[in-house]
């Protein structure tokens, strides 16, 4: 087993949008690949399918006799599910082979299914799924899987049975010697530790010449311990998570977690852009609205006056966008203004999207922050306000990381001194220090944080082993290894 | 956070009828209103339009919260009618292409035109308004209040068209105009 050790580990973080998979101990992952599958036979006709279906639900049957099942009421449950997900495509055969995954996957969009197996950060299509990692690790970071090491991330409240349909897919289908499931969030946290390490050396060499960001000089007087407890903000393309982690474990009880991201965001921006009469084509108009808020959105400290501003100073705030259309090969324009601060605006007035209003509840993102913590042990929560780090792509917006420490802080203040109203301005509460950590990483900070942990010698110990699997079966992924024996941090 | 009015202390000087303050102008209209030079109520409404029309909570503060929301309100009757008249014009300018040099250039003074005229159409206080004003308790009362929007709804027209016209009043700002189908609050003027 341990010529394994000296290749490296392999890190995927599987996200609702994309996927991000490369070597531990790199800085970034090698490949992004969007996580979805295609699948053919979308044009079968409804009478054919439902044949298939019933014969793809026997062999479901047959399937789930393999060793190392656990419950078999809750596997019936799943099978019933998974009922819904095959509905579309014919049983084991040649034709299962012929699927696209990624990119490749969307080219298709007109002629075949799209699946997408991971909706709000959890898998509930596992035969995508499995297709989509075998030809991502197979085509796309071409490696042999049986001799590296996995860390594959989860979302916290991830439920145990999908830990245990990792184990049997990666265990039965790759042969791998190892896998280590580490939750997203603690992940990210590791990241901002990681970079903080960095930076602190850094910044000791360059002898502090000014104060570059607020956060830059508290954040590197920190400790390496004090790093794993944080609230990590982390927003995603289909899910919003508030996660506050105390001393490397998850408060799950604490955890807010709202179906509000970066997807809406794009159509929001679509959404503007329409009623404004843009003239976009409508079949490219998601990818450019998904252009506009990956490169000019950014967050505004008072949008009453950015639109002045806009108003003011078009030619400085407004974009015009290019492109050609693809059937007629004509050219179109469009202007980009206000969408460009009002999207992310959406995380602190959520309000602004009517159909979101009963789902993401009255609470602005900084509320969720001031209210996750709330929940959380009482001696841990000033460290938790001073350790907020994000993560995820959509937190990547100029000025977010500011807004969020702003707001945070205005909601802590405000209930400090109403409380202090309450006692007769008898007690004086020590002010809240807010601190918001913004790194380079942040794209990516999940998957830096696993490619930091796959890096460490101790990581080997923290894995579920291959024969540990065959031994005992799939419920030895149920358990986190962090609880069996004090690992790494 | 919506944005409210700045109004919030107010002199004895300052009537009220039904609930609203009469709030000084900077105005060259005629009506009920006090005269003033500085940043008023009207400019407030047109600012905090754009901003505040994309949200549909709205918790009134002050009483020149709802002079506020009065006059947004009345803003977005009034890009929708002008929307409406773009439509209108462009089915029909359409026919006769070319020939629209000229009648472009009036654009502007045409909004301006149209605007006036809804200023001073028939309108009622308190309808369509779910409550926020106060119906009169005197006749006199509510011809005051009615002759002071008049007022408010003239002068926003005049300061209106500023902002909805480009390119020297030839063009209607589309930065604006996308606000037109907008219901702040989930409410609308009545149309007559």
């Amino acid at each position: 087993m341990s010529h394994h050790h000296n290749r490296p580990a392999i890190v995927v973080d599987n996200g609702t949008g994309y996927t991000k998979l490369g070597f531990a101990s790199n800085t970034a992952p090698s490949f992004v690949v969007p996580t979805c599958v295609s699948v053919s036979g979308g044009g079968v006709s409804s009478s054919s399918s439902s044949v298939l279906t019933t014969q793809s639900k026997k062999e479901e049957k047959d399937e789930s006799n393999f060793p190392g099942n656990g419950n078999s009421k809750k596997k019936k449950k799943k099978k019933a599910y998974e009922y819904y997900s095959h509905h579309n495509h014919a049983s084991k055969s040649l034709q299962d082979l012929n699927y696209s995954i990624g990119e490749d996957a969307l080219a298709q969009i007109n002629s075949k299914t799209i699946k997408w197996p991971i909706s709000n950060g959890i898998v509930n299509d596992w035969t995508s799924m499995e297709k989509f990692w075998q030809k991502t690790l197979l085509n796309v970071l071409r490696v042999e899987p049986e001799e590296h090491f996995f860390l594959l991330t989860e979302p916290p409240l991830n439920p145990a049975e999908n830990r245990e349909r990792i184990g049997e897919i990666m265990f039965e289908t790759f042969n791998v010697p190892g896998v280590h499931i580490g939750v997203q969030a603690v992940l990210a946290l590791n990241a901002s530790v990681a970079l903080n390490a960095s930076a602190a050396a850094a910044s000791s060499k360059k002898n502090r010449n000014g104060d570059e960001e607020n956060s830059g000089n508290d954040t590197s007087k920190r400790d390496r311990n004090d790093g794993l407890t944080g609230t990590v903000i982390d927003i995603g393309d289909g899910v919003t998570h508030v996660i506050p982690v105390c001393d490397g474990y998850v408060v799950s009880s604490a955890i807010k977690s709202v179906p509000l991201a970066g997807r809406d965001l794009t159509r929001f921006v679509q959404t503007l852009m329409r009623e404004r009469g843009e003239n976009v084509p409508a079949e490219e108009f998601s990818r450019v609205a998904q252009k506009v808020k990956e490169k000019y959105c950014y967050v505004s400290k008072d949008i009453a006056k950015e639109f002045e501003l806009h108003e003011r100073n078009p030619k400085e705030y407004v974009i015009r966008m290019e492109g050609v259309r693809a059937k007629t090969n004509l050219p179109w324009q469009a202007d980009v203004g206000y969408e460009r601060f009002l999207a992310p605006e959406v995380f602190f007035r959520p309000d602004m999207i009517a159909e979101k209003e009963n789902g993401f509840g009255q609470f602005s993102l900084p509320e969720l922050v001031d209210n996750a913590i709330q929940e959380c042990p009482i001696d841990s929560r000033r460290k938790l306000y001073g350790n907020i780090v994000l993560s995820g792509g959509s937190t990547m917006f100029k000025g977010f990381g500011k807004r969020v420490k702003r707001d945070v802080k205005r909601v802590v203040d405000k209930r400090i001194s109403e409380s202090e109203v309450k006692s007769g301005n008898r007690l004086k509460a020590k002010s809240v220090d807010v601190e918001v950590f913004t790194h380079d990483m942040q794209r990516y900070a999940v998957w830096f944080g696993g490619s930091v942990v796959a890096s460490m010698p101790d990581f080997y110990k923290s894995c579920h082993t291959r024969e540990e699997y065959f031994e005992y079966g799939s419920q030895v992924m149920r358990s986190n290894v962090l609880e069996k024996e004090e690992v790494f941090f | 956070m919506v944005y409210h009015s700045a109004f919030t202390e107010l002199p004895d000087s300052i009537h009220a009828s039904c609930g609203v303050p009469l709030l000084p102008l900077r105005t060259q209209t005629r009506g009920p209103a006090p005269k003033t030079t500085d940043f008023d109520i009207v400019d407030e409404a047109i600012q905090y339009f754009r901003p505040n029309v994309l949200f549909r909570k709205y918790a009134i503060q002050s009483d020149a919260d709802k002079l506020l929301i009065y006059l947004t309100l009345y803003i977005s009757q009034c890009l929708k009618r002008l929307h409406q008249n773009q439509n209108q014009a462009s089915s029909s300018s359409s026919s006769q292409q070319g020939t629209n040099n000229n009648s472009k250039k009036n654009l502007m003074t045409e909004g301006a035109k149209l605007l006036f005229a809804l200023a001073h159409d028939h309108f009622d206080i308190t309808t369509g308004l779910g409550g926020i004003i106060d119906g009169p308790k005197t006749f006199q009362e509510g011809e005051t209040l009615k002759s002071y929007l008049a007022q408010c709804r003239e002068e926003i027209g005049l300061r209106l068209v500023d902002h909805l016209y480009v390119d020297e009043g030839t063009k209607m700002n589309k930065f604006w105009m996308a606000f037109a189908r907008k219901k702040f609050m989930n409410k609308e003027l009545p149309e007559y």
